[in-house]
């Protein structure tokens, strides 16, 4: 069964739009607009998570499943406008060693400024020292304005996103910035759009969460207000590369994580649907924290049975973020095939040993 | 013109001692322009522009470079990521996650580095040899390039606004640009003497081009451009202990490099027409990187050189900074200085 | 004997790296009426022939002293500097520099006074120019280390002996060959911007293409407290230079200058250097190589302002030097 939408496109749209933690609202609209033919309504939560809900056939009251993936990415926000640069903190794990001469966008209130991240010139810095990176105190955002005109455009608190084109490569390859997690929220549109025509007993409660880069906020609070029965996660996992223990590569398909983190019996019959369309499934061992929604999720009320699906990306909290296009739409033919198999029984087999 | 050549300039790839691209731009760019178009055995291209021939057996040679730094193969390993080699003098401060090119058929590639999560508190920069490049091959296979193949940075041309532009590889091409720049305002007013337009190749692996350039046309004098480091940035504590050279603050006449001295007398005709013509200019003596000019000086038996810097900000890096102002003035300036130009100025 | 007043107003005179014109005019005064042909080339060298026909030698003293550039004079009047050849931030604190237009400055160190500060870097100095009035420098200008020549018993001491006193020796030698039937074609070669890399003798040697390369500059001795690198010592003769960083003396060349020593019975001593080069090794590289040597001065601190020499080492390096190119070479 092939898709009827087009994977990178959407993908694409997600990773170019400028949507840091706290500020997703550019982000939620590409989402809600891809969802909106694809559910049967959406609503936005108090911090701005967005919700579409596809309600299934079981009679009321209907159980419910999440499907978690977030939609900021990690940013910069103004703290100091000096001589018209601009001084910058971190907005989520923003790695400043990744970030040095590449093109930003600062988003004021009269529309975006192009920058540049800007530090010293070596033969500045005392020694030369070519060999370590510069310190916060070193960077600036260099907007290319006279002091005066820096001063009047841009105020302290605006936002600054990285402005990075996706950047295709060999084969289904993709690099650009955000995959982490919007490769996610493309998994899941990927999912919604393989349940079209697809019947299915529970309601689909598709999350786009916000604020998962600087605490889980997003999750924490849809998992308390939309009280589902299940939840899966999807986020990114490393992949192997220099610097990284890992047993993962991009393009050999999703990877389900098992630990104290997830239900056991959830994980199980993921395992199942995987068999079922004949999909290998990886596994990836978390002793504790998974470090996505699904520790946040899991904790909510009486507790929430949790699952998490990773999509394998190199780089990952950069502007070249690689993955392969094949991983997101197994990922959404997993979770639908999985959808597709919750009953109005499923819960009793949802129990510790 | 100037800034669609800039742009063209900017965004094609010629890596030192890969400099094809940029020589067949420059041909088409300069058409029918200069008289003896050849490209030597460096790769350097040069041609001729005639003066009217009022002032006989006087020669100069003006001088800009075509080639950027880059990578290049060295290994492809069985699964697929490319090992590669440094060509000329990177910052890798502004590399470590940068978007390339890789080989003559431009294969997508962006160069690995592991993830803040397992790398927190390193902060050395990595040096060149531990950097992988993937293409997103499976393997061996799906990699185009091999051995010896260069890798090119990519970094789009853009418009910041104020009349800065974004870009890469300024620092010779902006160079480029404003000689072709200068070629028409040449031909609608000749000089009475020939210029030879030199655009070098190797510049950055040691002024390899430049110095063979000149043994060849073997001048009377020499203006060579080349793109300078703006260092006009916030500095702490207000700091104002360091020469700085400002983006629109005009090109900035050079004075030295750490092996060479430029010729008293250009310095002092360069400041002399610059004052008289109206053009901002700047004085740059900083300690800032050696310059092709400092070879050409020293080609045959000695050649006066005279260096103008185009001030560029982050030049090392993918996404410079350029005011087109200082281009636009650059070109008057050397305008201005070859036009006032005559044998006697180099009279001891 | 050594013209001390030649001395005196040779390393007394201004002309960093690239702005030799003074020495050079300097010079020409003295050598005009020696030389058989006297023409500037490209680079700025001073080149005297004197002979015609024969071998062709080229005997090389470089003219130009180590000097700063002002890059940035601050919002108070301070300039900020870089150098010109090997400016040792040691020896800087306190020393005085002159300005082409004769302006005095005085080099100051950024920050409180610390007896205990280790300046490393020419970044933490500055210059004081200050008149009480008007600037008269401006970025770009040009200074030298500046101090007046003393001297004590055989000993002078001063700036830029590196390499005046090697300009020194190259005039006595005209002197001493002037009228002299010397079967080679001399050339005497006033060099320009070696202390930044030894750039005009490349472009002299190139010009002139001769058969073989003298070059004539300072070398360190070592016969300071715990100093014993080499075994160059003041007062011991001129000094032979078998090898340097740059420079392996051919065999055949070595052994002709020190046959010529022997023969002549001129104080003389064998020198290797690790630490720096001259003229001689650019110009034994030059288009397809021409093989050279090197007659040095044996000078203590170098690179300071009290460069110190013996005047009986001048003396034997201007013989040693004239015993060489008096009569036809011929190796």
């Amino acid at each position: 069964m092939t898709l009827k939408f087009d994977l990178k496109t959407h993908l694409t749209a997600l990773s170019e739009t400028h949507a840091p933690s706290g500020y997703e609202d550019q982000a939620r609209a590409v989402v809600a607009a891809a969802w909106h033919p694809l559910v049967d309504r959406m609503d936005t939560g108090r911090m701005g998570s967005l919700v579409g809900y596809k309600y299934g056939e079981m009679p009321a009251p209907r159980r419910r499943i999440m499907l978690s993936a977030h939609i900021d990415e990690i940013g910069m926000i103004v703290t100091k406008i000096e001589k018209g640069f601009l001084k910058v903190a971190r907005l989520g794990g923003t790695d400043w060693r990744t970030i040095l001469g590449l093109p930003v966008r600062v988003h004021t209130q009269s529309g975006p400024l192009l920058g540049v991240v800007g530090t010293y010139p070596l033969f500045d810095l005392n020694g030369g020292a070519a060999s370590t990176f510069p310190t916060e105190a070193a960077i600036f955002i260099d907007v290319g304005l006279p002091a005066e005109e820096a001063a009047a455009k841009v105020r302290v608190g605006d936002i600054v996103t990285m402005d990075a084109p996706v950047f295709p490569l060999a084969g289904e390859k993709l690099a650009g910035k955000a995959f982490d997690d919007r490769a996610s929220v493309a998994a899941v549109t990927a999912c919604l759009n393989y349940l079209q025509g697809r019947r299915h007993q529970w309601d689909v409660l598709a999350v786009a969460t916000v604020q998962e880069e600087t605490g889980l906020a997003g999750a924490l609070n849809e998992a308390y207000r939309l009280q589902p029965d299940l939840a899966i996660a999807i986020d990114v996992g490393f992949a192997a590369q220099p610097g990284v223990q890992s047993n993962f590569q991009p393009g050999k398909g999703p990877v389900l994580s098992l630990g104290a983190n997830f239900h056991p019996a959830l994980c199980n019959q993921i395992l199942e649907a995987a068999k079922r369309i004949e999909m290998t499934l990886d596994l990836e061992p978390v002793p504790a924290n998974s470090g996505t929604d699904a520790w946040a999720i899991q904790i909510s009320r009486e507790g929430i049975p949790s699952a998490l699906l990773n999509l394998i990306i190199r780089n990952m909290h950069s502007t070249v973020e690689t993955l392969d296009l094949r991983d997101v739409d197994r990922c959404g033919r997993l979770m639908a095939e999985f959808i597709a198999g919750l009953d109005a029984n499923t819960m009793q087999s949802i129990v510790w040993e | 013109m100037l800034k669609e050549n800039l742009q063209k300039l900017s965004e094609a790839v010629g890596v030192s001692g890969g400099e094809k691209e940029i020589r067949q731009l420059i041909r088409e760019l300069v058409g029918e322009k200069l008289a003896e178009l050849t490209t030597d055995p460096m790769g350097n291209l040069s041609g001729v522009l005639r003066g009217t021939g009022a002032v006989p057996g006087f020669r100069v040679m003006v001088a800009a470079h075509m080639d950027e730094t880059g990578f290049m193969v060295s290994n492809v390993g069985e699964n697929g990521m490319i090992s590669v080699l440094p060509v000329g003098p990177l910052d890798m401060r502004y590399l470590i996650t940068a978007r390339v090119h890789v080989g003559e058929k431009k294969q997508n590639g962006v160069l690995l580095w592991p993830p803040i999560h397992k790398s927190n508190g390193q902060n050395a920069v990595p040096g060149v040899e531990t950097v992988q490049i993937d293409v997103g091959a499976d393997g061996k296979g799906g990699v185009s390039a091999s051995p010896g193949d260069r890798v090119g940075l990519i970094g789009a041309y853009a418009e910041m606004g104020a009349g800065l532009v974004r870009g890469k590889a300024f620092n010779g091409r902006a160079g480029c640009a404003a000689l072709i720049g200068l070629i028409d305002a040449l031909i609608a007013a000749p000089l009475p003497y020939d210029v030879h337009f030199a655009f070098t190749a190797q510049e950055m692996i040691g002024a390899r081009g430049a110095r063979v350039a000149a043994h060849r046309i073997d001048p009377q004098a020499a203006f060579v451009l080349r793109g300078t480091e703006a260092n006009d940035l916030p500095r702490p504590d207000n700091d104002d202990s360091v020469a700085v050279i400002r983006l629109g603050g005009g090109p900035a006449i050079t004075i030295n490099d750490p092996t060479f001295m430029a010729d008293r007398r250009l310095v002092a005709h360069l400041r002399e027409v610059a004052e008289s013509d109206n053009v901002p200019y700047q004085i740059d003596a900083r300690e800032n990187g050696v310059i092709g000019g400092g070879l050409v000086s020293f080609a045959r038996a000695g050649v006066p050189v005279g260096v103008i810097g185009l001030p560029v900000r982050y030049m090392s890096s993918p996404n410079g900074l350029l005011n087109l102002s200082d281009l636009e003035n650059t070109i008057r300036l050397l305008h201005g200085a070859l036009a006032a130009l005559r044998p006697e100025t180099l009279e001891n | 004997m050594t013209d001390k007043a030649l001395v005196r107003a040779l390393v007394e005179a201004w002309g960093p790296s690239g702005y030799e014109d003074h020495v050079r005019a300097l010079i020409r005064g003295y050598v005009e009426p020696l030389a058989d042909e006297i023409r500037v080339d490209g680079a700025g060298n001073l080149i005297c022939r004197m002979g015609k026909g024969g071998k062709k030698i080229l005997i090389a003293a470089h003219m130009d002293e180590i000097g700063m550039v002002v890059t940035h004079i601050d919002k108070d009047g301070y300039g900020r500097f870089t150098g010109i050849g090997g400016l040792l931030p040691a020896t800087l604190l306190g020393n005085r520099v002159r300005f082409e237009n004769g302006t005095v400055g005085v080099i100051g160190l950024e920050g409180t006074f610390d007896i205990s500060k280790q300046p490393k870097s020419l970044s933490e100095f500055f210059i004081d120019f200050s008149d009480g009035g008007a600037s008269r420098i401006r970025v770009g200008d040009v200074a030298a280390l500046t101090r007046g020549m003393e001297e004590r018993g055989t000993r002078l001491i001063a700036k830029s002996m590196d390499d005046r006193i090697g300009c020194v020796v190259a005039i006595e030698a005209m002197r001493a060959l002037k009228g002299v039937q010397t079967g080679n074609e001399l050339y005497f070669v006033f060099t320009t911007q070696e202390e930044v890399g030894i750039r005009g003798a490349k472009a002299a040697a190139f010009g002139l293409s001769p058969d073989y390369g003298i070059a004539l500059d300072v070398t360190l001795a070592m016969d300071t407290p715990k100093n014993g690198a080499n075994a160059v010592k003041l007062g011991a003769g001129a000094a032979v230079k078998i090898f340097d960083v740059g420079h392996i003396v051919p065999p055949v060349i070595k052994d002709w200058v020190l046959s010529t020593a022997e023969a002549h019975g001129i104080p003389h001593q064998l020198e290797i250097l690790t630490a720096g080069t001259t003229d001689a090794a650019v110009i034994q590289q030059t288009a397809a190589g021409i093989p050279s040597a090197t007659i040095s001065i044996p000078t203590r601190f170098v690179h300071t302002t009290s460069e110190t020499v013996d005047v009986n080492d001048v003396d034997a390096c201007v013989k040693l030097l004239v015993a060489l190119i008096e009569r036809p070479v011929d190796m």
